[in-house]
């Protein structure tokens, strides 16, 4: 067995030795690194559950929509090398859920060939099973509106559109890799399950109920490996305009509402395309995983931050300890290197345990996450696997950390002279205190007063350290409670200031803003507004953005705008408000231009006044008078939904009523809508609570390593003062004031560390159909210092008791270590 | 017939200086102030002599030890350590000059604390390829029934036996010893010094000891008095006394 050298084997002797300051500071890297790993892998985790799940079922890559098309277009396309085509009919529809109240909701139904999955965009049979061949009376039902409203294989499900109601027996519930995010469409992002639901009806069924027979209204396109998609699209409009569609439209390649109009004119019928990108689950899929993955380096760098500057104190004065073992490995010959290589060493050793659990932990904590997020949404396909590159880099960067941390310590051996090494240090140079300058009546104090105030001041540096310390273990507490703060201010501002109504009733299309009148006469509705809701194109120079702008009532009552510094306000004749999403986008300032372009149609395009911003967490829309926005459509009276108040509980013949009315589509209550967006923040409240309890923990390691060495490396000091007579218990309140007058400096650096650390991570975190304001209530502040304090204060008592124990005579006489 | 005196100072002339100093100083700077420790320091020290050298605190005998020893640089002058002049070699040169030619006995024993006493003597006998063991060498200063302890549990003569097995665990020919006594008992003091004088007349080792403690002269082949930095005087000593007769 070859022998340990004996410079390896003091450092492991001094790490044992000092295992709880050493224990804490790989505490510190674990919690970076399985910080970054875990954030990371469930990052990577999640986005391979989306392609899994996009792979699996085969999504499209492009979504052609038509008025109408015939059947056999699709198949010459299909012809098209490098490109595999199907087409499909998507319709809107009413689902009348049979129940005493008439309650009705939206649905749309997708068809599909019976008797064998599609080719392309397939379901994946959750229950139950899939439509059989020939079936006429055979539907399958999206997963989460199904079990929302208990129905299960062999239920019977009525289905509306126009007058007619045919009823359909569930043969199946799925999932959709187009509705993972199950949303209406781009004006309805946060659609509950209870108020629209994914129907998959036979296609020949299909063709029969929208009266398309031998027609599709929907083309869905996958481009094989290595096809261009130039030359592919090329041919694909080709086939489109033999059967008569001479124009095929997307996003980026939009077509001018004057066109249109001369369109409309001429009878040219155009195709509207959209690619995966934009496809709306996935789109919005992509910005929530985006916005994690900001959160997932921004975190991780955070930690490791406070980690590098623990271990570059803690070696720090560990070097400072060793001065004279120093001094004398130089007086035996060993080499300033070999010096320097062992003090690194202490840093290595930290930075290999520490990442190696760090990184073991972070696959746990990636697994967890990626699990809650998996249940949430429901996702078809969950990928969970170790990302070995993210676990190696992970590893990697906690020995690089500690080990750059460690090299200015190291290096500092270097220059220490043995004979000065090996000599006590000189007595510091006796002065009064700027603060007893300052303040002279501090000289009076009472010793046990006077001793923490001059030790404080007398070694600044020291003092300092320790107070950053704290400071750091403040700020991680105090960011991840700004993200909670945050969370409860935007749902409190959105669902309890913003949006002050009961329900919103959606018509079907568009429908009479009078039907609002009509239905504030009912019994039991306090109040109804009218709104209208358009897409819309909003331009301002070079920037543009697809959004859409809500007409409100100038008087509304329940739909509340707020200012960005928060204070209410309304609507702006001959002016438009923009949300904070839009604002960053299109980078327009109040008196700006905007150019309005309707998504769809030929009506509408128009300039307005940019007249300021609104502070709307959800959403990111535009906001007009409702007069102004029929205007638009030229259509006065014109309205897409009502806002309703009720008085007391809606009674079910109210509820009748209202869905008995022939314009209505659904009712959306904004209790439920809370619901939802609260259970899609399932996700993110798991991720901050796995970044509070690391904070936590972080801020505890770092406050007691700080405190810990603060305490021992005054051993002497302490025994002396003991020696000459001090009780234990006055020299415990001595070494508290300090510490406590550390923690209040610690305390003034922290808190604007910490909101300086959660504007900027807030700012990262941008969605186009979310922006949360940074917010850090008064109970993160008292909870974060409090915290800090309790740690700080529970943090001496074993170095306390250490110094207790001590032997007078030997720590009175031995300067070092 | 020549008597012994005639006859140690015929070996003392026979014998080639191990350590030379020529004009040696060393100054420090404190703050504006320089201060001389030593002032044009010229002597010898002959091989295989036992040599103490006496001065109040501040005489600038612990300056002089860490000079002869490589452990700091003069301000002016030479010091020539058997042929070589170390004011001339590079810091990696010193480190091996220090590794293999000196061994240094400090008065706070300077030991590793984490490590057992057959562990810090390995310490130093690490550094050179060819060492004795390090229990043969405890075994030599009477430890062997102490190996396996750590400082914290070792007397404190027993320490100081420990650092003095330390450095012989390079087979250094000088060694130095600054205070050895200083934190130890009258006894105790005595048994060290009993060791370092068998190690100069068995080993031959030059053994160096500064010292305020003027009893202690009595057992050196000299005593060189040391007084603001300059050499006040020196005596030699015919017939070195037997460590075992010291008092103070």
């Amino acid at each position: 067995m070859v022998a340990l050298p004996k410079l390896h084997r003091k450092l492991l002797r001094d790490l044992t030795a000092s295992r709880a300051q050493f224990g804490a500071v790989v505490l510190i890297i674990i919690v970076g690194i399985a910080t970054f790993v875990g954030s990371y892998e469930a990052y990577q985790n999640l986005d391979s559950s989306y392609e899994g799940s996009y792979e699996q079922l085969r999504m499209a890559d492009y979504w052609i929509s038509v008025d109408y098309l015939p059947r056999k277009a699709a198949t010459e396309m299909n012809d098209v090398p490098g490109v595999v085509a199907q087409g499909r009919i998507v319709g809107d529809v009413t689902i009348d859920l049979q129940l005493e109240t008439g309650e009705k909701v939206s649905g749309r139904v997708i068809s599909l060939p019976s008797g064998e999955h599609p080719e392309i965009n397939d379901v994946r049979i959750e229950s139950g099973s899939y439509l059989s061949p020939g079936a006429q009376r055979e539907i399958l039902l999206e997963k989460r509106f199904a079990e929302y409203h208990q129905l299960y294989p062999g239920d019977w499900l009525t289905i509306e559109r126009d007058s007619s109601k045919v009823r359909f027996r569930i043969a199946g519930t799925v999932v959709s890799p187009e509705y993972i995010w199950v949303t209406k469409s781009a004006q309805e992002l946060f659609t509950t399950a209870r108020t629209f639901g994914v129907i998959f009806m036979p296609e020949e069924r299909a063709e029969e109920f929208f009266g398309m027979k031998g027609m599709v209204n929907e083309v869905n396109l996958v481009l094989e490996g290595g096809t261009d998609p130039t030359q592919a699209l090329s041919e694909v409009r080709r086939v489109l305009r033999r059967h008569g569609i001479m124009r095929l439209t997307s996003k980026d390649e939009p077509i001018a509402v004057s066109t249109r109009k001369i369109d409309i004119i001429q009878g040219v019928r155009t195709a509207y395309m959209i690619e995966r990108k934009d496809q709306l689950s996935n789109n919005l899929l992509k910005q929530d995983v985006d916005g994690f993955r900001q959160l997932a380096v921004l975190f991780p760098v955070l930690f490791l931050s406070m980690a590098a500057l623990a271990i570059y104190v803690l070696l720090n004065r560990l070097v400072e300890s060793q001065r004279a073992q120093i001094g004398l490995m130089r007086a035996l010959g060993y080499r300033t290197l070999q010096i320097m290589f062992h003090y690194t060493g202490f840093a290595l050793v930290v930075g290999v345990i520490g990442s190696v659990l760090g990184a073991l932990l972070g696959h746990a904590i990636a697994d967890f996450l990626t699990s809650v997020y998996a249940v949430q949404l429901k996702l078809p396909f969950v990928a969970v696997e170790p990302h070995w590159y993210v676990v190696g880099l992970g590893a990697l960067i906690g020995i690089i950390v500690p080990l750059t941390a460690g090299l200015l310590p190291a290096w500092a051996t270097t220059r220490m002279r043995p004979a000065e090494a090996m000599r006590p240090p000189a007595p510091r140079a006796g002065h009064h205190t700027l603060l007893e300058v300052l303040l002279p009546f501090v000289s009076l104090l009472p010793s046990v007063l006077k001793l923490p105030l001059r030790n404080f001041f007398r070694n600044l540096r020291r003092s300092f350290f320790m107070a950053i310390g704290v400071a750091s273990a403040i700020a991680l507490i105090l960011v991840s409670l700004s993200f909670v703060d945050a969370i409860e201010s935007f749902m409190h501002t959105q669902f309890e200031v913003i949006q002050n109504y009961d329900a919103r009733l959606h018509f079907q299309g568009q429908g009479a803003a009078a039907t609002a009148s009509y239905i504030e006469h009912l019994q039991g509705i306090q109040e109804a507004e009218p709104v209208l809701e358009l897409p819309y194109r909003l331009q301002s120079g070079d920037q543009v953005a697809d959004s859409s702008i809500l007409g409100l009532p100038e008087d509304s009552t329940m739909y509340t705008l707020l200012t960005l510094e928060g204070h209410p306000t309304t609507v702006v004749e001959d002016g438009i408000l923009l949300s904070i999403p839009l604002k960053n986008k299109l980078g327009a300032e109040p008196g700006d231009e905007i150019h309005l372009e309707p998504v769809v149609g030929s009506v509408g395009e128009t300039e307005k006044t940019l007249a300021g911003f609104i502070n709307e967490p959800l959403g990111g829309r535009a906001f007009m008078p409702l007069q102004e926005a029929q205007e638009l459509l030229r259509t006065p009276g014109v309205a897409t939904g009502v806002l309703l108040r009720f008085d007391g509980e809606p009674s079910p013949a109210l509820m009748e009523r209202l869905y008995r009315l022939p314009e209505v589509a659904s009712i959306e209550f904004s209790g439920e809508a809370k619901r939802f967006v609260d259970d899609l923040m399932g996700f993110f409240w798991a991720f901050i609570g796995v970044m509070l309890a690391m904070g936590f923990a972080l801020g505890m390691a770092i406050i007691f390593n700080g405190v810990t060495v603060n305490v021992l490396e005054r051993r002497r000091e302490i025994a002396i003062m003991r020696a000459v007579g001090m009780s234990q218990s006055r020299l415990v309140i001595i070494l508290t004031l300090e510490n406590l007058l550390i923690g209040c400096l610690g305390v003034a650096i922290g808190i604007p560390l910490g909101c300086y650390i959660a504007n900027y991570f807030m700012a990262q975190t941008e969605m186009d159909i979310m922006s949360m304001t940074a917010v850090i209530f008064p109970r993160s502040y008292i909870i974060a210092c409090v915290s800090a304090l309790v740690i700080l204060l529970v943090s001496q008592i074993p170095a306390i008791r250490q110094v207790s124990r001590m032997s007078l005579p030997t720590a009175t006489k031995d300067w070092s270590e | 017939m020549a008597d012994a005196s005639e006859l140690v100072t015929a070996k003392q002339n026979s014998r080639k200086p191990a350590i030379k100093l020529e004009m040696v100083s060393r100054n420090y700077q404190m703050g504006k102030i320089l201060v001389p420790a030593l002032r044009d320091v010229t002597f010898e020290v002959m091989a295989g002599e036992f040599i103490v050298f006496l001065g109040p605190s501040g005489s600038g005998k612990t300056t002089l030890l860490n000079l002869i020893g490589g452990l700091d640089s003069p301000s002016s002058g030479r010091i020539i350590v058997n042929d070589t002049d170390i004011t001339k070699l590079s810091q990696a040169q010193l480190t091996n000059f220090r590794r293999t030619q000196i061994g240094f006995i400090f008065q706070f024993f300077n030991l590793i604390p984490t490590l057992t006493a057959t562990e810090n003597v390995e310490f130093a006998a690490e550094l050179v390829k060819h060492h004795r063991s390090a229990e043969e060498i405890l075994h030599e200063v009477g430890l062997e029934e102490r190996m396996k302890h750590f400082p914290s549990e070792l007397s404190g003569g027993e320490n100081q036996r420990v650092a003095i097995a330390r450095a012989l665990a390079t087979d250094p020919p000088i060694l130095l010893c600054d205070e050895p006594t200083g934190t130890l008992d009258f006894e105790t003091g005595k048994r060290i010094y009993k060791l370092l004088r068998m190690l100069n007349q068995t080993k031959e080792k030059v053994v160096v000891v500064v010292t305020h403690n003027s009893a202690i002269g009595a057992i050196a082949d000299r005593v060189v008095r040391l007084r603001d930095g300059q050499i006040a005087g020196t005596i030699h000593n015919d017939q070195p006394m037997d460590p075992e007769s010291l008092k103070w």
